[in-house]
């Protein structure tokens, strides 16, 4: 394992009752990045990180892991009855540290710590699991769509904490549907498919990503390899010359300008 | 162990904050032992009498049933029985309790100990039935002669007066409903949150937890105990004696476990107050507190003996001087054993819960 590589997972395989659901032949996550986790439903983008967080056994293959790794449950909740402060307070006992003011801090919800969690908003809320997940001083945080319910404003919030763990030395991997969000934010994103897993850096200063809105002829996604998220179908990151291209492919095959938007690296 | 303490007091500490900064949860720990007190203090207080009704057929019809019979009646309400009626239509139409003599009672008595008769009545009151029997006095049998005794069956189970058998029981239920009810919606909270893959995979034990449940649920049952007395107490004259607490508190700890076990049936904070009043109504009826459980088929016999209420409810009686089939220190026993093999079935079932919901992910 390279100095500052914190997983390394060579031919993991899994497997539910005869079909194959997670296949990753290698993977190597460095030190201090946010890695975003994209596929459609059933690719394994959970079980990899039950696994990576010793919750589930692999069915072949070695997974190395150089530190601590804690995993944030999808939905989880802290106790609705108790304050921001209570809430990180009783988790800081847990795992022996007493800096839970300093925790507040870094997760951003210092300024709430004597409101009652259960009257918070959900963008706080997550703020306050992902404090009470780093109690626990984790090296490596692992999150299962931690955007899932929260809108766009707080996702985007959560998005710019998560960065900011990142400059913390914390390596952060979160599953995720959203595919413009995770190119955007992301340090790098896993693509998940029936094919395996293939790794992928995100937006560059110079890249670009370009969404069409659905319904869009399969046939012009399968060619310019583009995914849907639901609403949208994105492509990317591409570099300028790529947009160029694809920008007239898209309009040679009649969409409209109208149902195309483009996001570039600049605007993160 | 200094960290294990560190977690246990706080998570103690979490679930008292936890409970009690909710309305409901307070409420539920007051309104339902005021609730309940008051009503078993109405039943009580308007009840025809104070004493147990002794249905009696004297099939001997002698001078020593006669006796028998007088002494009975310094303990029970004694009704006589035609001694032409049958048995068994006089216990399903009248009577709960029915002592037959038999015929040749007093002629055993002449025939063991002539000289000197030396009655003495006993019964061994129990969970499922209540034996009595006579026996000479033993301080004026001769040295190196046996004892001789004569079985007359079983009369039924409970204590000597309404208060003895009904006040642990309305305790205990009221206990059970409180603790039950309050421990298994701490339990939804942790599982329903996903708080439980996060703490038991990394910073608490699950035997930290069930310790930390067991401490905290003590207040609650405390306080719960005192209301359900003050208000048994406006309508009965109780004898709270100190031998009452350790009956009381171990049927809490014993609860405990078995509230987590429940827990893990719910999937809403409703379904689990609903789990928890179905479970604490079963376990009054087949505890022999509400109905002798010689009345009860095999099956629920067999569910009042594996239910912590039964050893509750016993252990009080004994402490309150009633006759029990087991004694105060068995019924202590029995709740020990119960809170162990609770546990060991919820860490059990919680691991395997965890193991599904993880499978189907």
């Amino acid at each position: 394992m390279n100095a500052d590589t914190v997983i390394r997972i060579e031919g993991l395989k899994k497997s539910y009752d005869g079909s194959v659901v997670l296949d990753v032949e290698s993977l190597e996550i460095p030190a201090g990045t946010l890695i975003s986790l994209i596929g459609p439903n059933g690719v394994g983008k959970s079980t990899l990180l039950e696994i990576l967080a010793g919750i589930r056994s692999a069915d072949s293959g070695t997974v190395g892991i150089d530190g601590k790794v804690l995993l944030l449950p999808q939905r989880m909740e802290a106790f609705e009855r108790l304050t921001v402060r209570q809430n990180i307070s009783y988790f800081a006992k847990l795992f022996g540290r007493e800096d839970s003011d300093e925790i507040m801090r870094l997760a951003g919800v210092d300024s709430y710590a004597g409101v009652l969690y259960h009257i918070l908003s959900g963008g706080y809320r997550r703020r306050v699991c992902i404090a009470c997940t780093l109690c626990g001083s984790p090296d490596i945080l692992l999150m299962d769509e931690p955007m899932t319910g929260l809108d766009p404003e707080a996702r985007a919030e959560i998005w710019e904490l998560l960065r900011s763990l990142t400059s913390e030395g914390i390596t952060v991997i979160l599953s995720t549907h959203d595919r413009t969000e995770a190119m955007m934010y992301s340090d790098a994103i896993a693509v998940l498919s029936q094919r395996g897993i293939e790794l992928k850096d995100a937006m560059g200063i110079d890249s670009h990503i370009v969404r069409i809105r659905e319904p869009v002829d399969r046939s012009i996604l399968s060619d310019l390899g583009a995914e849907s998220d639901g609403d949208f179908a994105v492509l990317g990151p591409l570099s300028t010359f790529e947009l160029t291209e694809t920008l007239v492919t898209l309009r040679s095959a009649g969409i409209s300008e109208e149902r195309i938007s483009v996001i570039s690296g600049g605007q993160r | 162990m200094n960290g294990s303490v560190s977690r246990i007091i706080s998570s103690a500490a979490t679930s008292l904050r936890t409970v009690f900064g909710s309305k409901s949860a307070i409420a539920w720990m007051i309104v339902i032992p005021v609730v309940v007190s008051i009503f078993a203090g109405l039943l009580i207080a308007f009840a025809d009498n104070e004493v147990m009704s002794l249905h009696v057929q004297d099939l001997d019809d002698s001078s020593l049933s006669n006796r028998l019979i007088q002494e009975l009646g310094e303990e029970y309400r004694v009704v006589m029985v035609d001694r032409d009626a049958d048995p068994e239509q006089v216990v399903g139409r009248d009577a709960v309790f029915l002592l037959v003599i038999p015929d040749g009672f007093e002629d055993w008595a002449w025939d063991s100990y002539p000289d000197d008769l030396g009655l003495v009545l006993h019964y061994d009151g129990g969970i499922t039935m209540v034996n009595v029997w006579v026996q000479t006095n033993p301080s004026l049998i001769p040295v190196g002669m046996p004892q001789a005794y004569f079985d007359l069956g079983t009369i039924g189970t409970g204590g000597d007066s309404l208060y003895d058998t009904y006040y642990p029981t309305v305790l205990a239920a009221v206990l059970m409903q409180v603790v039950l009810g309050t421990i298994i919606s701490m339990q939804y909270t942790v599982r329903v949150s996903n708080l439980s893959p996060l703490m038991w995979n990394t910073c608490l034990r699950r035997w930290e937890w069930l310790v930390s449940q067991v401490i905290w649920v003590m207040v609650p049952a405390a306080v719960c105990s005192v209301f359900a007395t003050m208000i048994m107490s406006m309508f009965y004259p109780i004898l709270f004696t100190p031998a009452l607490i350790p009956p009381i508190m171990l049927s809490v700890v014993a609860a405990v476990p078995l509230a987590m076990l429940f827990s893990i049936l719910s999937n809403s904070v409703y379904s689990s107050m609903a789990v928890a009043t179905v479970a604490t109504t079963i376990m009054a009826l087949v505890s022999g507190g509400l109905i002798p459980n010689y009345l009860l088929n095999d099956i629920l016999r067999f569910f009042g003996a594996i239910l912590p209420m039964t050893y509750a409810i016993t252990g009080m009686r004994s402490a309150m001087d009633v006759n029990t089939a087991l004694s105060y220190g068995d019924s202590m026993l029995y709740l020990g054993l119960f809170f162990i093999a609770a546990s060991a079935l919820w860490v059990a079932a919680d691991w395997l819960a965890g193991k599904v919901s993880v499978r189907r992910a």
